[in-house]
């Protein structure tokens, strides 16, 4: 992934996908104390990034185990109108340290060929989703 | 583009030894983090995230540790970043860290680094055959012997320069509390008969093996002016890299090492640095380093960094105190050591060193390097708020 700031990037790209915010909270490792049908910290890092305040056309998440995708849709909040992982997601190809990347890759992906104006990437690190980033990005 | 002013406002370092056997990993860390949050006047809550460094997993065993520490830290519900450069990550993860400040992105980091070396075996984990990778047989020492030897042969040094830097060091750590090595018998004679482990560098030319963290609370500016006690201010920091294994690698001055001195120079506005930089602290594992990093740093010509050490102006009370704390000679869990380098000149800017004080330290360069002489890792801090 290439990054450029500013003027470059539209000089270089015709659609740059701006990065309008950039989140990630860690919780304990200590699964005892972590209720494991939520995720606090997807919940945080989304919250911070504004996820769930505005329309979100798609959402790339990083869920290497099914279920996960149903506990953080719930934490950050994706509604119906949200497509969720049109890529397949870590279910179909999940080379495990390039996995969140490869997220955020595909949400700017749909920003760069227009078919979205706002989208966002996820990426998981730990056992039980301990560690979650959430990156959103926009078009013009 | 600009950055945003940002300082140091505190530091910790646990005391650093062979085998610290009373705490866990995570009990080291909190020993450095919870003197730095004192030193900072702050408590866990007021800090927005935590930046952990250090070298690689294989060291102790432990896959991702920075995961497993997450509590220990104090990360829970934050952002927790870990930065992993081999042996210059400490000074690395303090660049990191100072960056997120810079960026306007957060108000007050802590950073961490720590190595547990009774844990774990550095030189079997150097050593092993891993995929894609040149193995480092009998350890870091066996690696930069030949190295030295080349230095040696270019600079036409004489053989003493290694015992002068070992002495230097090994009698400044008599004035660090935080030191490894106390050697209070320590003398030429000793550091001279010492055994030859690695042709030519003996065993009192090398560093320990220590368990270890330091810790750093960095601020933005509005933190810092609201600081009771000095503040050390980011002048200048840069990150350089090249493949170690690069056939054309000048391995006894690596040109990533001089063109990351070249940016922090550049930032800092320093143009004539062994006039205009008050003291160093240089990753120095095997004393002949001192001498060839002199040179990279620009500190001294060509050839010419073994006279600035036999002159006696990189002794504390020279022209240009190095390694005032003892060094990596001194003190080495690896993953740390390039953070208590950068942590020792922000001590020092601030007037805060104590019995290894340099006088009039204003402006400190801080230097990390590792993976072979592979990435580069600096800062400068200075009393002043940068101009610029």
């Amino acid at each position: 992934m290439v990054l450029a700031a500013g003027d470059l990037a539209r000089d270089v790209c015709s659609r740059p996908a701006w990065i309008r915010a950039f989140e990630h909270r860690v919780d304990t490792q200590n699964i005892g104390m972590l209720d494991l049908t939520i995720s606090n910290s997807a919940a945080k890092a989304a919250a911070a990034a504004g996820v769930t305040d505005d329309r979100l056309d798609v959402a790339e998440l990083h869920a290497p185990f099914s279920h996960q995708e149903l506990i953080l849709r719930e934490a950050m909040g994706i509604g119906d109108g949200t497509e969720v992982t049109p890529s397949g997601g870590a279910l179909v190809a999940n080379p495990m340290f390039s996995g969140g990347l490869s997220r955020i890759g595909e949400a700017a992906r749909r920003i760069h060929d227009g078919t979205a104006d706002r989208t966002m990437g996820h990426a998981t690190s730990g056992p039980c989703l301990q560690q979650n980033l959430v990156c959103v990005l926009e078009g013009e | 583009m600009a950055k945003q002013p940002c300082a140091v406002i505190g530091v910790g370092q646990t005391k650093y030894a062979a085998k610290r056997e009373d705490v866990s990993m995570a009990g080291l860390l909190r020993e450095a983090a919870k003197r730095a949050l004192e030193d900072a006047q702050m408590t866990w809550a007021d800090i927005d995230a935590v930046v952990v460094g250090k070298a690689p997993d294989l060291f102790e065993g432990v896959m991702m540790p920075e995961l497993f520490l997450a509590d220990a830290l104090g990360a829970h519900g934050k952002p927790l970043l870990r930065v992993h450069t081999a042996g210059s990550v400490g000074g690395s993860t303090a660049n990191v860290a100072a960056s997120l400040v810079q960026a306007g992105v957060h108000e007050r980091v802590l950073t961490v680094a720590f190595e547990k070396q009774s844990e774990s075996n550095a030189m079997w984990a150097l050593s092993i055959p891993t995929p894609f990778a040149m193995p480092v047989h009998a350890g870091a020492g066996g690696y930069f012997a030949p190295h030295v030897r080349a230095y040696i042969r270019r600079a036409n040094a004489p053989d003493h320069i290694g015992i002068l830097v070992a002495l230097k060091d090994r009698t400044n750590a008599l004035k660090n509390p935080y030191a490894h090595l106390h050697q209070e018998d320590v003398s030429y004679e000793k550091i001279r008969d010492s055994m030859m482990l690695w042709d030519p560098i003996r065993y009192e030319e090398t560093c320990p093996s220590s368990d270890g963290a330091c810790a750093m609370v960095l601020g933005s500016e509005s933190v810092a002016e609201r600081s009771e006690k000095p503040v050390a201010w980011v002048h200048a920091t840069a990150m350089r890299t090249e493949p170690t294994m690069l056939a054309r690698q000048d391995k006894v001055s690596p040109q990533a090492g001089r063109d990351c001195v070249a940016e922090v120079y550049r930032q800092a506005g320093v143009t004539d640095p062994y006039r205009q930089i008050d003291m160093a602290e240089i990753y120095v594992p095997f004393s002949w380093f001192e001498p060839m990093w002199l040179e990279n740093l620009g500190f001294a010509a060509e050839g010419e960094g073994w006279k600035l050490v036999e002159s006696g102006a990189t002794d504390l009370g020279g022209d240009l105190p190095v390694n005032p704390s003892g060094g990596v000679m001194s003190s080495n869990p690896i993953g740390a050591s390039g953070m208590i380098r950068f942590a020792e000149t922000a001590l020092q800017v601030r007037g805060l060193a104590g019995e290894h004080q340099v006088d009039g330290a204003r402006l400190a360069l801080g230097h990390a390097y590792g993976g072979g002489s592979q990435f580069f890792a600096m800062w400068i801090v200075g009393s002043e708020k940068p101009t610029a």
